[in-house]
């Protein structure tokens, strides 16, 4: 048992850390806003607003094929077979719905800071959950720390909303880090794939190559949404300090000057871009979230701009 | 402050050990952050290159507190003050004597005194107290108290000056009894000097001997008796010249306030002259009057009781009265009724002072005193056993004043009876191991027991029995008063075992009522003139004196100053060791080391 649960009994929370997640003002925003999936995922062609590649039998034509045995004859074009005395098939773009995978990292080095950057984790899965359920696409949140850990879903449909952002709110991290076991551990038990959404401080010592191997396209489409708290981008520190992980416990004691400062400063700007690089390599999508940016003022735009949400 | 171990000071120099400890290993302050992935491979500076500053944490004041209180608390530090603080002590004796009634200019001597006694408790301060004591002919502590002086400056003024004497080295001696050893202390006496020659005396506390009054010339009657003489009464009366120069006076006598004559006196610088009277014995009452109007009035008049003496009512009981009748009416002042025995009453209605049983015993003592003579076997009252014959070769053993000079030897008692003594008489006379005679009280009953037979003795023959016979009963019964007493002299009263309170009225409108005991003492007879005594029963009463007071005495009237008696105060600074309260601190300072080791504690692991 970690004895490191205990130093937080003490901590006190902050007006901001237990304000309210979610308002009625932000959900409202979130029904404006889509989600744009390429048309390389596969889905059910049953449902969803997500317009898929596949040429399917459908009854918005837009292409014949000759029938094949076991066809659906309720996509016969009968008026082509009239004139032509041949059996066709009706094709055209089918809405499918998406599965869409919403990945929360809850290890402990996301309840640092103040608010936690795992509190804009929750605000981010919850509303890409809500676009989710709002378009009828099957939604799983999924929070990992060492490992996936019980999740919500599958799910489909607005109506579960409620339960959903519940599920978000009752999030505690509690976890070490093991990024790449909790990705491959859930891909190999999804292997439809779908939209996964990985929201993440990536602090993981193994690094993210590992965990997009086991993510690749055009199965999986993979957003990393790097959190971030300016803080750690640029540090307010200075003099001789001791540095204790907020994960492992681990002490360092260092003495901080101005060198120091910039060197740390181009490690993390060196660590950014070789995420990027390797999400790039892997064909997935990088974005950074900076925790204390509000929502529905920094993150969508960005979001909108990667061409995330419509 | 002091140090009681003081090498445990030594624990202090880890003050600069705790300084070094804090500045090699400088502590850091811990920050958290999420992870130390970006921080671990950062270069660093060697540790010896970096300027190391002592840093001025709450940690380090802490260590520094606790090095500081164990260090001091095991140097066993002291608090040594003097004890109670600078609370001080003050005696103040006030000479009360007649002398001190002189008049001094507007004033007299005693109210000087007083004034200055009333200076000295106006500048007592809080935790400050003060005995005042009373030095007359009996010394006595007036009140006491600290702090407040309003209860002392209202017994100061109750106080007045009278009575021959001063007991100054009682004074002393109570002052020294009451101070608290633990105080610093000062005797402060208001004295005219008028004091007998004492011997040298060291008390243990600085003294302050204030002289009042300066040089009076005084006139005083400092004797004045009276013998009866036949039918007549010779009177005696010495006046004295207190002065530098010679006077010239007249002398009044007055017999129950009737003028009976004026002489003129005249008496040398320092000297004495003396008169004498023969009046006829009717007057109940004489005073002597010095036309003085000098410094002080008290001691002009002379005051002499002639009352008679205290009469004896004496119920004689016998079959065979004539030899105790006789012994009895030769004793003055008693009078005798003989009944015999077979007529006593079982309860007689007035009791008689005295009651003489002989041979016989009722069944319970009579009120008033009681003479047996030969009980009775069959007695309730007295244990009597069987005859025994003397035997010649026993002693006579006898106790007591009363005994003392009777010339008892040839005397035969007859065959004696073997009485067991009561556990409330004592023996006074006895042969060999029978006794003969003896005495006690038994509650209120003053009784005598004969245990031989008066009729089979030879001892009314011989010239001892009368003076026996009134020994016992002087013995048995109340004294009479004496017709004079200086002022402030103790007056012990026995009075009649009947009384149940005396009466006591005085000079001034002074009146008292005094509870009866077996022996009553009175001692506030300190204004000269004609004291009336009345000892009742009940509302009955059962005896009227008088006793006179007189305040002329050569140690009194004498106003010329005195040189201070050879007292000598010891000053505590000098020679004694001075009383120090010494109080350990080491505990509280252990105690607040602890508190602090565990704020340290708190202050890490918070």
């Amino acid at each position: 048992m970690n004895a490191m649960w205990f130093k937080g009994i003490f901590n006190r929370k902050t007006s901001v850390d237990t304000a309210a997640l979610f308002d009625e003002a932000f959900l409202r925003r979130l029904e404006r806003m889509g989600v744009q999936a390429q048309r390389t995922l596969r889905g059910s062609p049953a449902g969803g607003e997500h317009l898929s590649l596949n040429r399917l039998p459908t009854a918005i034509f837009s292409d014949h094929r000759p029938y094949s045995p076991g066809d659906d004859f309720r996509h016969i074009d009968w008026n082509a077979y009239a004139h032509h005395q041949e059996m066709v098939l009706k094709l055209g773009e089918v809405e499918q719905s998406v599965d869409v995978h919403v990945l929360l990292d809850v290890s402990r080095s996301m309840a640092w800071a103040s608010p936690p950057k795992l509190r804009a984790a929750q605000r981010l899965a919850a509303a890409l959950g809500y676009l989710a359920l709002a378009h009828n696409d099957r939604l799983r949140v999924v929070p990992f720390g060492a490992g996936p850990l019980p999740a919500f879903g599958p799910t489909q449909g607005k109506g579960r909303l409620i339960e959903l952002l519940k599920f978000i709110e009752r999030l505690q991290p509690d976890q070490p880090t093991a990024l790449a076991r909790a990705l491959m551990t859930y891909a190999r038990s999804h292997a439809r794939g779908g939209l996964l959404v990985i929201c993440s401080d990536l602090l993981a010592p193994e690094g993210l190559e590992q965990a997009l191997r086991a993510l690749p396209p055009p199965r999986w489409q993979t957003l990393v949404l790097h959190l971030l708290d300016q803080r750690e981008l640029r540090p307010e520190l200075t003099g001789s300090i001791e540095l204790e992980d907020a994960e492992t416990g681990q002490r360092l004691p260092i003495t901080l000057d101005a060198a120091t400062l910039t060197a740390y400063r181009r490690n993390v700007s060196e660590w950014q871009e070789q995420l990027a690089a390797t999400c790039a390599r892997r064909g997935a999508t990088y974005a950074q979230v900076l925790a204390h940016w509000p929502l529905e003022q920094q993150v969508v735009p960005y979001l909108r701009a990667r061409r995330i949400l419509q | 402050m002091t140090f009681l171990l003081p090498l445990g000071l030594l624990a202090l120099l880890t003050l600069p050990v705790v300084l070094l400890l804090h500045l090699l290993r400088e502590r850091r302050r811990r920050v958290a952050v999420p992870s130390l992935l970006h921080w671990q491979n950062l270069p660093r500076k060697p540790e010896g290159q970096r300027i190391r500053r002592l840093p001025l944490t709450f940690l380090l004041l802490l260590h520094l507190l606790i090095a500081a209180l164990i260090g001091l608390a095991l140097g066993q530090p002291q608090l040594v003050g003097a004890l109670g603080g600078a609370a001080r002590q003050t005696a103040i004796i006030i000479d009360t004597s007649t002398s001190m009634a002189a008049r001094d200019g507007a004033s007299t001597r005693f109210a000087l005194a007083r004034e200055r006694a009333r200076a000295k408790l106006n500048t007592m301060g809080n935790g400050d107290r003060v005995i005042l004591i009373a030095a007359g002919p009996m010394a006595r502590v007036v009140a006491s108290g600290a702090g407040d002086p309003t209860a002392l400056l209202a017994a100061l003024d109750q106080l007045r000056p009278g009575g021959t004497g001063t007991d100054m080295d009682g004074a002393l001696t109570l002052a020294e009894a009451a101070f608290d050893q633990q105080h610093a202390r000062q005797v402060l006496v208001l004295s005219d000097g008028a004091l007998p020659p004492a011997a040298a005396r060291m008390i243990a506390a600085p003294l302050d001997w204030q002289q009042v009054g300066d040089e009076q010339p005084n006139r005083a009657i400092v004797a004045f008796a009276a013998r009866p003489n036949g039918a007549n009464v010779q009177v005696y009366a010495r006046a004295a010249n207190f002065g530098a120069t010679p006077i010239q006076t007249s002398l009044q006598l007055y017999g129950d306030d009737q003028a009976l004559g004026t002489r003129n006196v005249a008496i040398a610088a320092g000297g004495e002259t003396e008169l004498t009277w023969t009046l006829p014995a009717r007057y109940n009452q004489l005073r002597a009057a010095l036309d003085g109007r000098d410094a002080l009035p008290q001691d002009d008049d002379g005051f002499l009781s002639l009352a008679p003496i205290r009469p004896i009512k004496a119920l004689l009981v016998s079959a065979k009265p004539d030899a105790l009748r006789r012994a009895l009416a030769a004793i003055p002042g008693v009078s005798v009724t003989v009944i015999d025995p077979t007529s006593y009453p079982p309860a007689p209605a007035r009791a008689a002072d005295l009651t003489l049983f002989d041979s016989y015993l009722p069944q319970a003592w009579p009120d008033g005193a009681t003479l047996a003579l030969n009980p009775p076997s069959d007695s309730t009252l007295i244990t009597v056993g069987s005859r025994n014959a003397p035997q010649a070769s026993s002693e006579l053993m006898r106790s007591g004043a009363l005994l003392e000079g009777l010339g008892l030897e040839g005397v035969r008692f007859g065959t004696l009876r073997q009485v067991q003594p009561p556990a409330w008489a004592v023996t006074q006379l006895a042969l060999g191991d029978t006794p003969l005679i003896l005495r006690g009280r038994n509650g209120a009953h003053e009784i005598a027991i004969w245990t031989f037979d008066l009729a089979a003795s030879n001892l009314p023959t011989r010239l001892a029995f009368p003076l026996l016979v009134a020994r016992t009963v002087r013995d048995l019964t109340p004294p009479a008063l004496p017709a004079s007493i200086m002022a402030g002299a103790r007056l012990a009263l026995r009075p009649d075992p009947r009384a149940s309170a005396i009466d006591l009225s005085g000079p001034e409108g002074m009146q008292t009522t005094l509870v009866v005991s077996s022996s009553t003492t009175i001692d506030a007879l300190t204004l000269p003139g004609f004291y009336r005594v009345a000892e009742r029963a009940g509302d009955e009463t059962i005896f009227r004196g008088q006793v006179a007071v007189n305040a002329g005495a050569a140690i009194e009237s004498d106003l010329r100053p005195r040189p201070a008696p050879p007292i000598v105060g010891v000053d505590q600074g000098a020679d004694a060791t001075p009383q120090r309260e010494v109080r350990d601190i080491w505990p509280w300072l252990a105690l607040a080391a602890l508190a602090v080791l565990m704020l340290e504690w708190g202050y890490i692991h918070r």
